[in-house]
């Protein structure tokens, strides 16, 4: 069975992030901090577990970006996956999902595989598009917000359960090859083992050109990015730590709610 | 010409999982002049019923797409029928409610019909006669607008982005109903059954404080923290965000946000907890919102009532330090 895990690089969102300039995406410095998109950690590790189960199965990870994204690429390695490929696009800032999905599926239809785990949802766009349009440009059934999955492979069936909104999950028999897309909570990924780490740094990566449509398949334009408006509502306590706890403590008198 | 717009319900078991109202508002608002015809589509397994209850209630036309499959909620044989329905009606704007099914509905149409997706709308704007449409990224910490070029757009709209008293009173009266079988249809999605999997346990309904940790706190250590400061009101109960219950360091049940609880308590104190909607989509109607986190643009400042910018890991300790001194 081979399968094809999808990783991003996302910015650390806790951390600052600066506008640039032309307000289309965040100012990249040297000291700026990436790491693999979270919910891609869990597609990783899920696609780790179904290997130890199924001995004959071959994981790897795929991410599209600038040169960077090799660290992400290689932290997949390091975790066990056996090949990774990075699809080289250099353009920095937002690449949209339509793109992405193209570039992921014409890879993986060269490839064959047999089951290809996304993230549900990238932090930085947001978006939950590019595991179902990589489905959709394969022709082949997706599920999303998998919260676990068991696989025939005589049958080519895997019975999925979908997770929905309010604490409801859907179960869902689809056909393989498919596309799942994975949600937090499905395993506890695991951290690279020094071995890996050392083999990781070896190997050698498939490096294939990103393409850049002169007409982009996009339809849509980001123009601009920035801090959203907060509410009117809100006081920002002020002083030394002492004085907003002081002034919280109030608040929460006011309302008697302490004991 | 008039203008189109579809709009597309979820069901479950032949009900509705959202209302249709605030999304058939808000594609009104997206078309200045009102001039346009709308269709609703409802799939399901037997809701020709649904449709035509739908369509006295709004004066909208609308089409029941029944299939054995349609039961549950079923994107995939959606995306395969629906191309053939839109190309005939050549739409503006399709629009659905905002969920993980309805953003693979949303992919898998947009590859099909070759068409503009933006998911997760929370507002629009028109510019130069094109709608400017906004949403968050960046863990909610930024907000995008983003325009379209072409048409037909596929949004998911965010509920909430707009409010009922926006909808226009439309005069056209009865809508018409069509009901399509498509049972001889068979693809590679079957749906078998949807279930609960949040235990019944009322401690967080009951609670007149909510506590709530996000991945702020680090460790499962200063999960004493959370429960040292729930310690000093009265009727607290803890929760925290899906990555904390992800963690294991609180059951699920006590997760907060679109996919866990939806509480509404007195006082919510968010503790290092970003906001992303998914989570203040769980606890934003709560009736006073304290957030603690040590960045200033976090997101969850903008749904606060009282904002306090510090490290929860010094600063709890000290709010229960000061509520000691006063309580003796
Ligand atoms: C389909 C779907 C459904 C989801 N459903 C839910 C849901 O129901 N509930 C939910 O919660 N999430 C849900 N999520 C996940 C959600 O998108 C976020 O990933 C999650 O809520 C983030 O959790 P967090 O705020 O604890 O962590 P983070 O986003 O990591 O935020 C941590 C915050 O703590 C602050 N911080 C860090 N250190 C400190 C410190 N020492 N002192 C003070 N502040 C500090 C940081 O500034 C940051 O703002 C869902 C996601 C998807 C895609
Ligand atoms: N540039 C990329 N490279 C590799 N995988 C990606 C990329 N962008 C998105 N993905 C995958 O698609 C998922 C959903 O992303 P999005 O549709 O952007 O929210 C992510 O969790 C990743 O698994």
């Amino acid at each position: 069975m081979k399968i094809l895990v999808c990783i991003k690089q996302v910015f650390c969102s806790e951390n600052e992030l600066k506008i640039r300039p032309d307000g289309k995406w965040i100012q990249e410095t040297d000291s700026t901090d990436f790491r693999m998109n979270r919910f891609d950690e869990y597609a990783l590790e899920e696609a780790l577990l179904i290997k130890e189960t199924h001995t004959d199965a071959t994981v790897d990870v795929i991410s599209v970006g600038p040169e960077r994204v090799k660290e992400v690429i290689k932290r997949g390695l390091s975790k066990g996956a056996d090949n990774g490929i990075h699809i080289c696009y250099h353009q920095s800032g937002y690449c949209p999902p339509q793109a992405v999905s193209r570039m992921i599926a014409d890879y993986a239809e060269s490839q064959s595989y047999n089951l290809i785990l996304t993230g549900v949802m990238a932090e930085d766009d947001m978006q939950c598009l590019v595991g179902p349009m990589t489905a959709g440009l394969l022709s082949i059934p997706c599920a999303v917000s998998v919260i676990k999955e068991k696989i025939d492979i005589k049958n080519k069936i895997i019975t999925v359960h979908c997770e929905m909104e309010n604490g409801k999950v859907e179960e869902v028999l689809i056909s393989m090859p498919a596309v799942l897309t994975i949600q937090t909570g499905i395993n506890r990924p695991r951290y690279p083992s020094l071995s890996n780490i050392l083999r990781a740094n070896s190997k050698e990566l498939t490096v294939v050109d990103g393409f850049f449509p002169e007409e982009p398949p996009d339809h849509h334009e980001l123009l601009s990015i920035g801090y959203p408006v907060t509410s009117s509502r809100i006081s920002m306590l002020e002083g030394s730590a002492e004085e907003k706890a002081l002034q919280l403590l109030s608040i929460f008198h006011k309302k008697s709610l302490l004991k | 010409m008039n203008r189109q717009i579809i709009f597309i319900t979820e069901t479950i078991q032949n009900q509705m999982t959202q209302p249709v109202k605030e999304l058939i508002g808000f594609g009104a608002s997206l078309i200045p002049d009102h001039e346009y015809q709308s269709l609703l589509i409802v799939p399901g397994q037997d809701v020709a019923e649904l449709a035509k209850q739908i369509s006295s209630e709004t004066g909208i036309h609308t089409l029941a797409i029944e299939h054995e499959d349609f039961k549950f909620p079923n994107p995939h044989l959606l995306g395969k029928i629906l191309p053939t329905v839109i190309q005939k009606s050549m739409p503006s704007y399709i629009c659905m409610n905002h969920n993980v099914r309805n953003c693979h509905l949303a992919a898998t149409l947009a590859i099909r019909i070759n068409a503009a997706c933006i998911t997760g709308v929370e507002s629009f704007e028109i510019q130069n006669g094109y709608p400017v449409f906004t949403r968050m990224m960046f863990n909610g910490k930024l907000a995008a607008k983003t325009a379209c070029k072409t048409e037909p757009i596929i949004l998911t709209v965010i509920p909430g982005a707009l409010s009922d008293s926006l909808i226009p009173n439309r005069k056209n009266g009865k809508g018409t109903i069509h009901v399509m079988k498509t049972d001889d249809l068979r693809s590679g999605y079957h749906p078998q059954k949807v279930y609960e999997t949040i235990a019944k346990d009322n401690r967080l309904e009951e609670a007149d404080v909510i506590v709530s940790a996000g991945m702020g706190i680090e460790k499962e250590e200063n999960m004493e923290l959370i429960r040292k400061t729930a310690s000093i009101f009265t009727n607290a109960a803890i929760a925290g965000s899906r990555i904390v219950c992800d963690h294991g360091w609180l059951p699920y049940g006590c997760q907060v946000g679109e996919t866990g609880k939806q509480v509404t308590p007195k006082l919510y104190v968010a503790c290092g907890i970003s906001g992303t909607i998914q989570h203040t989509a769980g606890m934003k109607k709560s009736n006073c919102i304290v957030a603690i986190n040590k960045d200033p643009n976090a997101p969850i400042f903008s749904i606060a009532d009282y904002g306090v910018v510090e490290d929860l890991k010094t600063f709890l300790p000290i709010l229960i330090a000061k509520h000691d001194e006063q309580k003796n």
